[in-house]
């Protein structure tokens, strides 16, 4: 039943105009990087900055606003012979899809193209395309969980554009402010300590950390590099990343197994 | 038939649903009550929807907590009808179809609501009465031994109407369990064989349409119903 209710949201996603914008958005500004800029790592950094601004933004207004919307319909579908189950991973996937569809047709196949021509920072480059992805999947669970959290709509989107403003924006000045004042102790740990605690920080690591420009790097790629190693570092971001889209996806779908509609 | 036994619903400090015992056999039943008085937190749990701290629901003499599969006996249109704005009339009915694993041959009740010109078309294209036919068709295409159905006259044209309430007492003379709700007290006349009457979270009276204009003295349900509300708003407050 899940991947029959999944099929029908995605249907009705992929038909949305929005996602047709956003698709095309991304196609826009990837042709025209890889036309632009001679250097891939000047790409892979101007994207980079890109995706870490308007793939949380998107894929949270979007979702909040398509469960708002559908919110009635929601209803209904529960009131018919199917479990509460079902409903959720239907609108998990059948939402999630589309969204991972856009980047791939948007970013993926610009990336992939210009990979057939030119090996450079491949890996990078795969990652990331993976990266968005995971934020994407990450600002999904977010939005499906306030989504249902707040009966009102203003209030699901005003918590919703928060949660990205302190991710996006608040995390990085009190990261600073912390470092300055800390400048007189060893507080690298610390720092990657605070780098699980915000998505778009992982993302930022696990590209930078294959593109070896230390200058760019910043503090926390450093230090991440330093004290976990490549590899290592890598995969601690990674499962970090999975643990982001675990922990908000669990906590939206307790809340909608118990929850009065 | 719908059996409703010592229902609770506490929503935080606020009690919805004081055990609320009440039996909806088959025939029309009237579910009237001011706003605020529970109506809808009752359908609700019929419908699995709100889920009550005490109390058992059984449908068709099976237990509705915790098994969604008994919904299948259930037809439900709610006040507000909403579907997915992209998707075309046709695929809206498929995918509610889908959702049963039952198919239905759709083009009688299309043609029934009078909206051939329409299968194809986004519902969000749809005008507000015409949408309410779509939810209506979605309620009875299953032929479900029960229906609910809430506030379901909101919005129509006089002669959807006039379509709806026979097709409504065709179902009921089939035997059917139809609990509907409305706000305007003489839409109901002449459809109703039996009243509940729900005043904050008790059932005040349940009873057939005769008994309550007996036990009230009034000539009928509208102003039976308002000196019902009238005689135990003083007392309750």
């Amino acid at each position: 039943m899940t991947g029959k209710i999944a099929r029908w949201v995605a249907r009705d996603v992929l038909r949305s105009i929005w996602l047709g914008l956003y698709t095309f958005f991304f196609l826009i500004i990837t042709l025209s990087f890889f036309t632009f800029f001679d250097d891939p790592s000047r790409v892979l950094l101007s994207l980079l900055n890109l995706v870490l601004m308007v793939v949380p933004l998107v894929s949270m207004i979007f979702v909040l606003t398509y469960l708002h919307n559908n919110r009635n319909f929601i209803v209904l579908t529960l009131t018919q012979p199917v479990s509460r189950r079902s409903v959720f991973w239907g609108y998990w996937w059948g939402l999630a899809i589309p969204l991972q569809l856009a980047l791939l047709v948007g970013m993926g196949l610009p990336v992939a193209f210009h990979l057939l021509a030119h090996r450079a920072l491949w890996l990078a480059s795969v990652l990331q395309v993976v990266g968005a992805m995971l934020l994407t999947q990450i600002f999904l669970g977010l939005a499906i969980w306030l989504s249902f959290a707040h009966e009102d709509r203003l209030k699901a989107l005003a918590s919703g554009l928060l949660v990205w403003l302190s991710l996006t924006f608040l995390y990085d000045g009190l990261l600073l402010v912390v470092i300055l004042l800390a400048s007189a102790y060893p507080i690298e740990k610390f720092a990657v300590g605070l780098s699980f605690l915000n998505p778009l920080d992982l993302v930022r690591l696990l590209l930078l950390m294959q593109m070896d420009v230390a200058a760019l790097m910043g503090f926390t790629a450093e230090v991440f590099k330093k004290f976990l190693g490549n590899a290592v570092g890598t995969l601690a971001a990674v499962t970090a990343l999975l643990i982001w889209i675990a922990f908000p996806t669990w906590m939206a779908f307790r809340n909608f197994m118990k929850k009065d509609f | 038939m719908v059996e409703v036994k010592g229902l609770v619903k506490r929503y935080g400090s606020l009690t919805v649903l004081r055990g609320v015992d009440v039996t909806f056999p088959p025939g029309v039943t009237a579910l009237v009550g001011p706003n605020a008085s529970g109506k809808t937190t009752l359908l609700k749990s019929i419908l699995g929807l709100v889920i009550p701290q005490e109390g058992s629901i059984h449908v068709m003499g099976e237990p509705v907590t915790g098994h969604p599969e008994i919904r299948r006996h259930v037809g439900y249109m709610p006040q507000m009808v909403q579907f997915p704005e992209n998707l075309t009339l046709k695929e809206i009915l498929e995918w509610v179809q889908d959702l049963r694993n039952v198919r239905v041959d759709l083009e009688p009740w299309v043609s029934w609501v009078g909206l051939e010109e329409f299968v194809d078309k986004p519902f969000g294209y749809l005008s507000g009465g015409t949408r309410q036919k779509v939810g209506m068709v979605a309620a009875l295409m299953f032929d479900t031994p029960v229906l609910i159905l809430d506030e379901p006259t909101a919005g129509l044209d006089p002669l959807s109407n006039t379509r709806f309430k026979e097709k409504i007492r065709e179902e009921r003379d089939r035997g059917k369990t139809i609990i509907l709700t409305s706000h305007i007290l003489s839409e109901l006349e002449g459809l109703a064989d039996r009243v509940v009457f729900l005043l904050e979270g008790k059932i005040i009276f349940e009873g057939s349409r005769e008994a309550l204009l007996d036990h009230t003295g009034k000539p009928d349900m509208e102003q039976a119903i308002a000196y019902l509300m009238q005689e135990n708003g003083s007392e309750v407050r």
